[in-house]
């Protein structure tokens, strides 16, 4: 689990006062860039860290059984609430579709409680119908008659199943078939048996298979002996759900419970490569969580995670399941983890640090030095794993990334990577930049060779692009042949950080996408504007696409649908107050910056072109992150309220003038009280001003007529 | 400038001085329950129950979340999250037999619920998507969605227009998280701009002061409390 999902918290009902919740009003992610993994942070990295979601740190874990990654496969597509994330950035179902085919849910008896709780037995019904009518067929001493009756009865008894009755109590089918062979009379056991537990009458199923374990024929004998197992689980769970469907642990039924345990025990004693087993085995697991048995859940868990196959979908079905079943779950908390792999994954879940909304003091690590010592021997075999958990230990908590250069050796120049050798380089190359080392680029540079699993090279060009941008090589990244491909760290450093000559270089280079060059060239027209290079804009006006759209929606520039290039060329220039094109209002401002209508009109296109919703860049990064390093566009934006602040307080201004710039700096606040211009905020009784004297002094004017309130 | 200006704000509603009114369960009717959150005993007192039931992840079909409940009193509707909008012939299935095993099993039914965060951009397809799925409800059973603040605020007219006829209410939530949306006065300003009847979900415990212009909204229905586990 991750930690700071809203809706994934909530839906896990584990949001904690902590989890301090503001962005947009949408839950989507938008990724810090950066490759500190520290905590509070809703997207995960394409490397083992302790902000990740655990599901990612634990798929990484366990597929490096089946040794490094190198195979190239499709970026699985993202979704609105990952917009932004790249092939930087990655969530646990990004992770899932990436390694994995859609996992379907297979049908036959196995699959008939994958759901959390009860009301899913009747997923398998069909394949189970399958499996006895071949049964049937197969046993010689079934008289023909007998089977075509019963086969007839086991469509009726389907009925539970149907019409949304599939899993609600009902009474049993009444009217079975009278059959005088032994075969018949075992046959028709087994499918009185199933009916009731399809029908949820447990002690009915319990009556009926209890005969079958003495059946002659062997697939009776076997399917009543798996069928055990499951009516008693689903009798066990059935007794803990409340009046909302909830589930309370407290309320399973513990007798029934062991008696699953023991029939699953004898089922997997008696046919251990049975028909059956694959699903017995994993039902080991349901009983184990019913029965509250944590320690040997946890026994259980760690002998799965270690023989899975890593490349199947079933692994990270698994991986959800022990993180839902086990690492969040508030029962088995305190219950020591066994074997590595699980014990790894809590360990970096216990390395996080969350800076506490409101106070700067981040949470105690729940994770110590010490206690990270003390698991040496639990470890003893996997040295390169202690050792990166003892390194991320002292990046993250201990802040001495000295250690880590000592505790993870230079290994960059490798052909390819498992997760956990990415995993320590990349931490490796934190702390060269940590200590400001002067070959952390070029360290990155040699990863880059060897980076060739999904995310990782993404992940280097990322630490690339930083350390460039921190040491004052931005124009590298923007260089002819750059080795930084990924759209989304480019997209970044030219919101925020690129210089003019570098946006129109990138507008030009034919071999980006479309997006990223036409955001080059939208990134270069607003800061001409905002930061009052206005001869620039005259002439970079021509980089606008013909084509460009100036669909006006903008919600996140770095990446939404389509980005309205066009408004530069095409957009709403006046609504009232009356404005030229925009190519002759920059004109009139390269002119003269201080024309007093031209000033009007720029505030007028970004307010009537959603500018003032959208960060072009404006908002500094923070320091440590990608695009907070070097701000290279000369000049200091210019917000919207500015031009109305200094348009009032001239004295020569006079007349409709005036009076149009009271009007917009009054309704900068409608109607909610807030300010929408951008620029420092200014009291009620500033707002009031504004509105007396537009009342005052020019009484007749339309925008005194049209103003009747203030905010 | 999005992140900023609500940091702003927030830092404003903080700054104020003034007590901010917090969302009291007790004093509420309707609440959503999500998965994972213990029933508290104020649902005794619900007319009317949201049941998160289960999840379409960008990876799988429905999973479910919740078993069948018996509810005695509540109306009750069905509530899926889902992440996608390109639901597979199978799943539909799965969402719509929940729905009849939940009646099936004696439950209120008032209908089913799609919560899904589009955005106010994306409102087309998603009004499509849930044109598709009203067409396969059974009568008597209504569609109703949750809503982000940001579409009253930002999306196109003519899409919200899409979802009447379609849905029969918005469920517009103003929290995120545990806590109420700085702003949600100014977002929720608009929300006369959704032309089907609309509610309000609340989180409990978060702030809230009722903007006086919801009274005068002719299609506001009321409030939903968010209930969330106790800290």
């Amino acid at each position: 689990m991750k930690a700071f999902s809203f809706k994934a918290l909530l839906a896990a009902g584990l949001l904690g006062s902590s989890g301090v919740a503001w962005a947009c009003s949408d839950s989507s992610c938008y990724p810090t860039w950066t490759l500190l993994g520290s905590g509070d942070s809703c997207e995960g990295r394409g490397f083992m860290t302790p902000g990740n979601d655990t599901r990612i740190n634990l798929l990484f874990l366990l597929r490096d059984r089946a040794g490094p990654e190198d195979a190239s496969r499709p970026y699985p597509k993202g979704s609105y609430d990952t917009a932004g994330f790249g092939e930087v950035f990655l969530d646990p179902s990004a992770q899932q579709s990436a390694y994995y085919a859609v996992s379907e849910i297979t049908d036959g008896e196995q699959a008939a409680d994958t759901g959390l709780y009860a009301g899913t037995r009747c997923a398998g019904l069909a394949a189970a119908s399958r499996g006895l009518a071949a049964a049937m067929l197969a046993n010689k001493a079934l008289p023909a008659a007998e089977r075509t009756a019963l086969a007839s009865a086991r469509s009726a008894s389907e009925i539970t199943c149907s019409s949304g009755n599939d899993g609600v109590p009902r009474a049993g089918l009444a009217a079975w078939p009278t059959v005088s062979s032994q075969p018949g009379r075992e046959f028709l056991g087994y499918m009185t048996a199933a009916d009731a537990f399809y029908a949820g009458q447990w002690d009915q199923a319990r009556a009926a298979l209890a005969p079958l374990a003495k059946a002659s024929d062997p697939w009776v004998r076997e399917t009543g002996a798996y069928l055990a197992i499951r009516v008693e689980y689903a009798a066990a769970q059935a007794s803990a759900i409340g009046e909302y469907g909830d589930f309370e642990h407290s309320k399973v039924d513990r007798a029934a419970v062991r008696r699953g345990l023991l029939a699953n025990a004898a089922y997997l004693k008696g046919w251990p490569s049975g028909r059956y087993a694959a699903s017995a085995q994993g039902l080991v697991r349901r009983g184990l969580w019913l029965a509250g048995d944590y320690p040997a859940l946890a026994r259980e868990y760690e002998r799965v995670l270690t023989t899975i196959d890593p490349g199947t979908a079933a692994a990270s079905d698994l991986v959800f399941e022990v993180d839902n079943k086990w690492l969040f779950n508030p029962d088995a908390k305190g219950v020591s983890p066994q074997g590595t792999m699980l014990l790894a994954v809590q360990d970096l879940q216990q390395m996080r640090m969350f800076e506490t909304y409101g106070s700067d003091k981040p949470n105690p690590p729940e994770l110590t030095e010490a206690e990270l010592i003390a698991q040496a021997p639990a470890f003893a075999a996997q040295p390169e794993l202690f050792s990166f958990l003892q390194a991320t230990h002292a990046f993250y908590i201990g802040k001495n990334p000295r250690r880590v250069l000592s505790l993870v050796p230079d290994d960059a120049k490798r052909a390819s990577y498992t997760n956990l050798g990415f995993s320590r380089q990349v931490l490796r190359g934190q702390a060269l930049a940590a200590t400001k080392d002067r070959n952390e680029a070029g360290f990155w540079l040699d990863l880059l060779g060897g980076a060739k699993g999904q995310w990782q090279r993404p992940t280097a060009e990322l630490g690339l692009a930083m350390s460039w941008e921190r040491s004052g090589k931005l124009g590298s990244v923007f260089a002819k042949g750059s080795p930084i491909h990924e759209s989304m760290i480019r997209r970044q450093l030219i919101l925020n950080s690129a210089a003019p000559d570098m946006l129109r270089s990138n507008a030009a280079d034919s071999t980006r996408p479309l997006y990223e060059r036409d955001l080059a060239v939208f990134t270069l027209l607003h800061k001409d504007l905002a930061r009052g290079d206005y001869a620039a804009f005259a002439k970079d006006q021509a980089l606008v696409r013909a084509k460009a759209g100036t669909d006006g929606y903008m919600y996140y520039l770095p990446d939404q649908e389509s980005l309205p290039l066009g408004l530069f060329t095409k957009g709403k220039w006046s609504d009232g107050y009356a404005c030229p094109a925009l190519a002759q209002t920059a004109k009139a401002l390269a002119a003269n910056p201080q024309a007093v209508a031209p000033r009007l009109c720029l505030g007028d296109f970004w307010r009537l072109n959603g500018f003032d919703q959208i960060d072009v860049g404006d908002t500094p990064r923070k320091a440590d992150e990608l695009g907070g390093f070097a701000d290279l566009f000369p000049g200091k934006p210019m917000p919207r309220s500015a031009i109305y602040a200094s348009v009032i307080a001239d004295p020569k201004v006079t007349g409709p003038d005036k009076a149009y710039a009271l009007y917009r700096a009054v309704m900068c606040y409608a109607p909610s009280g807030y300010n929408g211009c951008g620029g420092k905020d200014v009291p009620k009784s500033q707002r009031k001003a504004w509105y007396d004297q537009l009342k005052a002094t020019y009484p007749t004017s339309p925008w005194a007529k049209k103003l009747r309130y203030f905010w | 400038m999005r992140r900023a200006a609500l940091a702003l704000l927030a830092l404003l509603a903080a700054c104020s001085g003034e007590a901010p009114t917090r969302v009291d369960p007790a004093q509420y009717d309707s609440f959503f329950l999500w998965a994972g959150v213990k029933p508290p005993p104020v649902l005794a007192q619900a007319r009317t129950v949201y049941l998160l039931a289960g999840e379409v992840q960008r990876t799988s079909g429905f999973v479910s979340l919740r078993a069948v409940p018996k509810v005695t009193k509540a109306e009750v509707w069905l509530v899926v999250r889902t992440e996608r909008l390109d639901w597979d012939a199978a799943t539909t299935e799965t969402v719509l037999r929940e729905l009849a095993r939940w009646q099936v099993a004696g439950n209120r039914m008032a209908g089913l619920q799609i919560d899904f965060d589009s955005s106010a951009k994306g409102l087309e397809s998603y009004a499509a998507f849930l044109k598709g799925l009203r067409a396969r409800l059974p009568a008597g059973m209504n569609l109703s969605i949750t809503g982000l603040m940001d579409w009253s605020a930002n999306a196109d007219p003519a899409a919200l227009g899409l979802l009447k006829g379609t849905v029969d209410e918005v469920v517009v939530q103003s929290y995120q998280g545990r806590s109420t949306i700085p702003g949600y006065e100014g977002y929720l300003a608009k929300l006369a701009r959704v032309p089907v009847p609309h509610k309000v979900a609340l989180v409990e415990g978060g702030e809230w002061r009722e903007p006086a212009v919801l009274r005068s909204d002719p299609l506001f229905r009321g409030y939903v409390v968010f209930l969330v586990n106790p800290k």
